[in-house]
């Protein structure tokens, strides 16, 4: 127990931010890659923002193996 | 999370509610200080050196003694007093003890008054409420024996002081401790009776936000604050209050538009800046995705010209 309603809703807005655009880049997200972003802290999250604008597929992004 | 400013949150809350933070954690002190209209005086800025070159002391209050002070002297037939309040966020209490002393000797020598200095620890507990002390020796000799006041609010018991009639007491009790299986209900309980207690809506909104911010929480216990939230002594509770769950979101959804645009376009010009702080929260999730294909800022609609974008 170490994060504040505040740090939960920052991190809800940013996966709510990363979903609407992988999937608007790549199509729905199989449950493998939403899974894996479900799971990511804060600051994997933030790192992830910036790779999506030169991404090609899930798999460069790390959240698929194939 | 990287920005949040938990002293300024605080100062508000200690300021809006002197009177009560006196009385709830240092009764005795409360009686002999007359504690309802303080003089907030000017940020006071101080030399540092050890973490810095200049300091911003949190809070100093001037305010009348409601009795003589031995060793002082009476200003106008007032026994002036000054209150020094350090809010400590990090995990430990080393930092504040060589702090609070340097500002006590600077506040001193700049007013001339009686001074209770008095630290609040949002993360460690120590023993709750005390004394703590600052020494500084030479080999066996004691050079500087300094103490001050402190709360540790970890340290005191949630589950008593949101049950108490000091209202902030009850906001409060959010970040004290609290049994795991109590956190959801104590959560829900403070917004409760917040809600209900009669004060200007200024005051319930700031003790509320402080219990939405600070109640800890992860993602199954947040589950179970939601869940109890529905039932029947909490229903209108949720309805009054915009969570701070809420703000969160649409602070992470800036933050990182931020992030995007500045790789896309490169650093943002301050009416830029002042144009995506404007945006109503439900803009923000489309123009995440508008981000991925737009050329330029124009197209986005957070600039007027073409020469501000970068291709």
């Amino acid at each position: 127990v170490n994060k504040t309603v505040y740090e939960l809703g920052v991190e809800a807005g940013i996966r709510e931010l990363l979903r609407d655009q992988l999937a608007d880049r790549f199509g729905p997200l199989p449950p493998e890659v939403a899974g894996r972003l479900e799971a990511m802290s804060y600051a994997q999250l933030r790192s992830l923002v910036k790779q999506v604008l030169r991404a090609t597929s899930f798999k460069d992004l790390g959240l698929a193996d194939d | 999370v990287d920005d949040l400013d938990h002293d300024q949150r605080f100062k508000t809350l200690i300021q809006e509610f002197f009177d009560d933070f006196m009385r709830l954690f240092f009764a005795r002190w409360a009686e002999r200080l007359d504690c309802s209209s303080p003089e907030w005086l000017p940020q006071e800025v101080f030399p540092d050196p050890p973490e810095g070159p200049r300091r911003v002391m949190d809070l100093v209050a001037r305010l009348p003694a409601r009795e003589p002070i031995p060793g002082a002297r009476p200003t106008d037939g007032a026994w002036l007093a000054l209150v020094h309040i350090e809010i400590e966020s990090p995990d430990k209490a080393a930092p504040l003890r060589g702090r609070m002393h340097r500002y006590h000797v600077a506040l001193r020598d700049r007013y001339g008054l009686p001074i209770l200095p008095i630290g609040v620890f949002l993360r460690v507990g120590l023993d709750g409420i005390g004394i703590d002390t600052h020494l500084e020796t030479f080999w066996e000799l004691e050079v500087v024996r300094f103490q001050y006041l402190y709360v540790g609010l970890p340290g005191l018991d949630g589950v008593q002081y949101v049950q108490g009639d000091n209202w902030l007491g009850v906001a409060l009790a959010a970040l004290m401790r609290i049994p795991r299986e109590r956190v959801a209900w104590l959560g829900a309980e403070a917004l409760r009776r917040l809600t209900e207690a009669p004060l200007p809506k200024r005051r319930q909104f700031l003790l509320s936000e402080c219990v939405q911010a600070y109640l800890p929480m992860d993602d199954q216990l947040r589950a179970e604050f939601e869940e109890l939230m529905k039932a029947e002594p909490y229903q209108g509770v949720k309805a009054v209050n915009k969570t701070v769950y809420e703000q969160g979101i649409e602070s992470g959804q800036r933050r990182m538009i931020r992030v995007l645009l500045e790789d896309r376009f490169g650093p943002l010009p301050k009416d830029v800046l002042d144009r995506l702080d404007a945006l109503p929260g439900e803009r923000l999730a489309p123009l995440g995705k508008e981000i991925l294909r737009a050329n330029s800022l124009t197209e986005l609609g957070l600039a007027d010209d073409q020469q501000r974008d970068r291709p």
